[in-house]
């Protein structure tokens, strides 16, 4: 028996990379999954693989309040509650800021900020409505650590993820819902499609102190443990699930002869 | 006017580097400088810079991990300027190596002198202000006690320690006039660091890690080090401040295939 036996566990953008990977090992360890995303096709043929009896796809657009309260109602609907949520939409609009527009800014922070606050705040009601204990996980990065030139918003918006998560945690710690985040190194998945390229992935794999990058699995197995009871005691915290990427700064220093 | 007309201030690791440029810098803005070092004889040139400088100096022989020398710092630096406003906590012993080789003795000679050595200095000079209500410590830590700093022995270990302990004499003693700060340099072009910065390639290599593109100057820490120690950082305590020219941020920097704008890539996600 699976340790998520009984669960429900809700993955925005779910269709794909780390949120696919999840949705995938939570029902392994016996739990249900609803699969959100705006990519329908992808979402769609990832519940198809993982199964229709433990596995529900629907699209949504996690910037609309509506839609969010739409993904707790099909959980309950389908699987009787929702247990956890993994907040990791997002939509890359690089770009340098001196020229970055207004859209540019919008959609990483609608998405990727905006968008964690509102599923985060219906699943939470949701929780807290029907006294139930609960765990949400939001993607944070390395970029949230670090500043990531030409990332657009990206890296402020994975700082703000952060003190979002820890903000919802000492809020909703005498509900029993924990919230934390994740920062993420280097991960294979399509939204790094660049990693295809063996020369950057090469580099890339070169700059993170445990000589990789990371796979989908690497940060899946994160968020499990911080859903799972084993986290009991965790909340309003980041794990760094990095290679130890985001502490090696020193490492691109020349010449360390020290005498 | 100076920002520490008056003041009587006390360095260790005043005989080079920072610490000398600390000194200056303070009697530059009105300060007396107690110039404590193990190297009393650069700690004589530095006192003279501070007499150049406008200042009262004297010279103190220390060695700070010994607490006898900490307390008879403070006793030299009283008979001779009645009082201490301020302390900047800069001795450090560098002894480089990889932690699976170090050896006892070097983890604790750097941590002795650079961690137990400004807990001493700080605790004795800060009973002094405490007694009187007012008066600012200000530790010297690294872009190491930011960021692990590997090949550097107990280095890194030593300053982020450094970090911790001003913030707790900042929480211990703010609310009795007592701040307490610490400024994290970057890569400093300094007698300690001129090994490394003599080769010209190696140089180059280390301004371009900095976002800045350049490293610093030892009068860039005492800058920040002399506002901390000044009036006008009243309200700023238990705080670290970064002045490295961004390094300990600029991991991201050395991420190939970064180059967003001109490569195709595919953000296929959503």
């Amino acid at each position: 028996m699976g340790r998520f036996e009984g669960k429900v566990c809700i993955v925005t953008g779910g269709a794909s990379g780390i949120g696919a990977k999840t949705a995938e090992m939570f029902v392994e360890q016996g739990g249900c999954v609803v699969v959100t995303d705006v990519n329908d096709a992808a979402g769609e043929k990832l519940v198809g693989d993982i199964g229709a009896s433990k596995a529900a796809y629907l699209h949504l657009d996690v910037t609309d309040p509506d839609a969010c309260q739409a993904g707790v109602d099909l959980a309950v609907e389908k699987f009787g509650s929702v247990d956890y949520l993994l907040n990791s939409a997002v939509k890359m609009a690089p770009g340098m800021l001196k020229d970055l527009s207004l859209a540019d800014w919008n959609t990483m922070v609608n998405i990727g900020l905006t968008g964690s606050f509102l599923m985060t705040q219906a699943v939470g009601n949701w929780l807290i409505e029907n006294e139930r204990p609960g765990s949400v996980v939001m993607m944070s990065s390395i970029g949230g650590r670090q500043p990531y030139g030409m990332s657009g918003a990206y890296s402020t918006v994975k700082a703000a993820v952060k003190m979002l998560a820890d903000h919802f945690g000492i809020e909703w710690g005498g509900y029993n819902i924990r919230v934390n985040s994740i920062v993420a190194g280097h991960i294979e998945t399509p939204l790094t499609a660049y990693l295809k390229d063996p020369e950057i992935k090469r580099g890339r794999s070169e700059v993170t102190p445990l000589g990789r990058v990371g796979q989908p699995v690497d940060i899946a197995n994160a968020v499990l443990f911080l859903f799972s009871d084993e986290a009991d005691y965790v909340t309003a915290t980041a794990l760094n699930v990095d290679g130890g990427i985001t502490r090696s700064v020193m490492n691109h220093m020349p010449g360390r002869k020290w005498s | 006017m100076g920002m520490l007309d008056g003041k009587k201030i006390v360095v260790t690791g005043g005989a080079s580097g920072i610490g000398r440029a600390t000194c200056v810098l303070a009697a530059t803005e009105g300060a007396d400088v107690a110039v404590a070092d193990i190297d009393l004889e650069r700690a004589a040139e530095t006192a003279e810079l501070v007499r150049a400088a406008g200042g009262t100096a004297i010279t103190i022989e220390i060695d700070t991990s010994k607490k006898a020398d900490a307390d008879r710092m403070v006793a030299e630096t009283l008979a001779a300027f009645g009082t201490i406003d301020g302390i900047v906590c800069g001795a450090i012993k560098l002894v480089p190596g990889k932690l699976e080789e170090l050896p006892e003795e070097d983890w604790d000679m750097v941590i002795d002198i650079g961690l137990k050595g400004y807990f001493l200095c700080a605790q004795a000079a800060g009973r002094v202000m405490l007694d009187k209500g007012a008066g600012s410590i200000v530790f010297l830590s690294s872009v190491g006690g930011v960021q692990a700093y590997n090949g550097a022995g107990a280095y890194s270990i030593a300053k982020a320690g450094a970090i911790m302990l001003g913030k707790l004499f900042g929480v211990e003693w703010g609310g009795r006039g007592v701040r307490a700060n610490t400024v994290c340099p970057g890569q400093i072009r300094t007698p300690m660091t001129e090994a490394m910065f003599a080769d010209p390639e190696i140089a180059a290599g280390r301004a371009a890690v900095v976002p800045m593109g350049r490293v610093g100057l030892p009068e860039e820490i005492a800058e920040a080090c002399v506002f901390l120690l000044s009036d006008r950082a009243s309200y700023v305590n238990a705080d670290s401040m970064q002045v490295d020219g961004g390094q300990a941020e600029s991991k991201m920097m050395h991420t190939p295939g970064r180059n967003w704008g001109g490569k195709k890539m595919d953000y296929s996600t959503n």
